[in-house]
């Protein structure tokens, strides 16, 4: 046992989890693990119906009863493929008889119809535990793992009984409508017959799940071990120890390494210098030879589909959609014909077939009422009005109200300047801004956009004169707020000077 | 790496985001259905008993409810109880989306609708076969939905902790060397003393590195460092 070279993910499961692993390995290892139950018990059951033709029910009860020692088989092979040891059929065949031999009668006898068979004989076969030794070691495993083992066998012999049953199901769904048959006298009229058909359908359902059940045992078996001997920690562990070992190891070569690297790549730093400029010739002339190798027929894909497709048909519109008749058409017959019941007196039918219309009519007006706002906005055009959301009161942290303003702002804001509020004035040029691009040009800003994206919003107005200032102003505006780089004199009082070409001119 | 055999089923959102679950297979599904058939018919033949006085119109109003019961019971349970009929619940597992979202009513309702074909020949034959063949144990009515049954986690409180006082990891450690001490620490009760020496010995060559706090079981130093990245300090 190699846990370094164990095939599945070793973590701690739930039982119900193992039983899941059991059928993902079953499926990925099926040939062998089928082969090599099948192998055995076919050749014993044929072997037995050749020999009692008539009684050919003891075959299949022989073979079900040898069940114990036909799962020896599919575990042995999984047992050696969980710690990758690649085994060949012919040679696991070749071990069968040691396999079959293990404490075989005490598995046939007391033990036959044990419900957490498929996990316990693992212990058997391969911890190789007889007697009082078995017993505890079984009483271990079984903690919290015994009722998922039961449950398993349980549930497969359901499936088992199933499968027969749909087998037949199967064959009486095929038979066409047009044939009747009679089956029951099929049955007696052909009896040796149909008990063939009966054990080979059983055997070969046996054979199918006899697999499933091993393994998944298995898996259980397996699970349990990992979580009482921890092998995911060992594992991980091992991992662990000798990447610190490889480690230690490298630590004095890499100091002795690192220095013979940066000597090399020194020498390569002066030697490839010169090389710069025949390398750009050569990478054009390799994007050239890319472009003509692109060009060739292994680098286009033509694809010719074809196959039906319906034509593009004009449907021709009723005057009155044929459902509505139909709906109006049912409805006054229904209303006929309660008339016609209440006149009769029998009144609680009636009475029924109202309550279920009113619950259908109950039913639409409960979806209308629940999709009422997406209905209406499919029937009603929503008008611009109401989408307009209100100005904005504060654009990135300043407030653009109309009524935060002074009256006259180049003044107010040369005044600030003068008094030395720098920071102030140009926030207030810049507020006063945007505030009129609100309330006069009617741009509608949202608190989400960015200075830039006011920008960008006022130079789609195509207004040159307004988006040049806008931009100038943002700028100022950013470098000093952000910035904290303060405009000259000059430049502020530009600014004031354009506002009133802008704004008090237009 | 090569690929290890498990159950497991990963999905990775949009956002780069790695999702994964444990897949459950054809037995605790085949256990959870039998417990659902179960209950419905109990409640079918309660409500059986008490419209029988109806007479003819009891039994309508009893295949209209069966009918009712057939279809929409695991519509009902799965969507507004987080993917879980009754017998799911009890197996603890329940069914999601294939992108391990919640499950939604069109693919509550496909791949219950679908239940239709899973059943045929009889007793669910294809279902099972189609269960335990596809990859992620979906039957037809879950490919055709997309959708998947999966164990929900069971949260479990921190077991009782060895009584060690904790002490820094002498190296650094990756994510998973850190969950394999720590899973030694936590299951200190479970694994048997024996077996606990063994597993300490074989990192015997990084505890001895320290010479500073030496201790003489490696076993009790491993505690020390679990305790310490299972956040004690003290």
């Amino acid at each position: 046992m190699n846990l370094s070279k164990i095939c599945i993910n070793a973590r701690p499961r739930t039982p119900w989890e193992a039983v899941d692993l059991g059928i993902v390995l079953t499926r990925a290892w099926w040939l062998p693990l089928f082969l090599i139950w099948f192998i055995p018990a076919f050749s014993l059951f044929i072997l037995l119906s050749l020999v009692l033709p008539n009684n050919s029910w003891v075959a299949y009860l022989v073979v079900w009863w040898l069940k114990p020692i036909f799962d020896r088989g599919p575990l042995y092979i999984a047992s050696q493929r969980l710690f990758n040891e690649p085994i060949s059929l012919r040679a696991a065949l070749k071990k069968l008889p040691t396999l079959y031999t293990k404490d075989a009668l005490l598995w046939l006898t007391f033990r036959r119809l044990s419900v957490t068979r498929s996990f316990d004989m693992p212990i058997t076969i391969l911890e190789q535990l007889r007697g009082q030794e078995r017993n505890r070691r079984q009483s271990i495993l079984h903690s919290q793992y015994k009722s998922t083992a039961a449950w398993l066998s349980i549930i497969l012999i359901h499936i088992e009984m199933v499968f027969i049953i749909a087998a037949a199901s199967f064959l009486v769904i095929m038979i066409p409508d047009n044939i009747t048959l009679d089956y029951w006298s099929i049955a007696l009229e052909q009896q040796q017959l149909v008990t063939w058909a009966y054990n080979i359908c059983a055997f070969l359902t046996m054979s199918l799940i006899a697999p499933f059940y091993a393994v998944c045992g298995f898996c259980l078996y397996i699970s349990r071990r990992i979580d009482l001997e921890a092998w995911d920690i060992e594992i991980r562990f091992r991992h662990l120890a000798a990447a610190y070992q490889s480690g230690q190891k490298n630590h004095n070569l890499t100091s002795t390494l690192l220095v013979i690297t940066l000597g090399i790549f020194s020498l390569g730093a002066f030697t490839l210098a010169p090389k710069n400029a025949i390398a750009q010739t050569a990478e054009q002339q390799a994007k050239q030879a890319i472009t003509h190798i692109m060009e060739r027929q292994e680098f286009r894909r033509i694809e010719k589909v074809s196959g039906w497709r319906l034509k593009n048909q004009i449907e021709e519109e009723p005057e009155v959609p044929a459902w509505l008749k139909f709906i109006a058409k049912k409805i006054t017959h229904f209303i006929k014909s309660g008339n016609v019941q209440k006149n009769n007196g029998s009144h609680f039918v009636s009475i029924i077939e109202w309550l279920l219309w009113a619950l259908v009519l109950g039913l639409i007006g409960l979806i209308v009422y629940r999709y009422r706002s997406t209905l209406r906005s499919f029937l009603i055009q929503p008008s611009k009005k109401s989408l307009s959301l209100p100005p904005p009161k504060i654009l990135f942290g300043l407030d653009v109200r109309k009524e935060s303003l002074p009256q006259d702002i180049v003044m107010a804001v040369q005044t600030l300047w003068q008094q030395g509020q720098h920071r102030n004035a140009v926030s207030l040029l810049y507020r006063s801004l945007l505030s009129r691009l609100i309330h006069e040009h009617n741009i509608i800003l949202c608190d989400s956009h960015t200075e830039n994206e006011c920008v960008r919003i006022v130079q789609e107005l195509n207004n040159h004169t307004l988006s040049m200032y806008m931009q100038t102003l943002t700028t100022t505006w950013q470098q000093l707020a952000y910035g904290h780089q303060h405009p000259t004199e000059a430049e502020v009082k530009q600014l004031c000077q354009q506002w009133e070409q802008v704004f008090d001119h237009a | 790496m090569q690929h290890l055999f498990d159950t497991t089923y990963e999905v990775e959102t949009p956002e780069a985001i790695d999702l994964s679950a444990k897949i459950a297979g054809p037995a605790p599904r085949a256990l959870a259905y039998t417990i659902d058939l179960s209950i419905r018919l109990l409640a079918l033949l309660l409500i059986l008993a008490v419209l029988a006085f109806l007479g003819e119109a009891g039994w309508g109003v009893f295949f209209i409810l069966s009918f009712a019961m057939e279809w929409f019971y695991p519509v009902l349970f799965e969507v507004l109880r987080q993917g879980q009929t009754p017998g799911k619940k009890m197996l603890g597992i329940a069914v999601v989306n294939d992108d391990l979202t919640p499950v939604t009513w069109s693919t509550s309702i496909t791949r219950n609708l679908l239940r239709a074909i899973d059943i045929l020949p009889f007793a669910y034959a294809l279902g099972i076969i189609t269960m335990a063949c596809t990859q992620h144990f979906q039957r037809l009515g879950d490919l055709a939905a997309g959708s998947v049954v999966i164990y929900r986690k069971k949260y479990t409180t921190v077991t009782n902790l060895p009584p060690v006082k904790p002490s820094p990891p002498p190296i650094p450690l990756s994510i998973e060397d850190q969950l394999a001490i720590t899973s030694f620490t936590q299951r200190h009760q479970e694994i048997s003393s024996a077996r606990q020496q063994e597993l300490a010995a074989i990192l015997q060559p990084l505890i001895n590195q320290n010479k500073k706090d030496q201790h003489n079981n490696p076993v009790i130093h491993l505690h020390a460092v679990g305790n310490w990245l299972l956040g004690k300090r003290e």
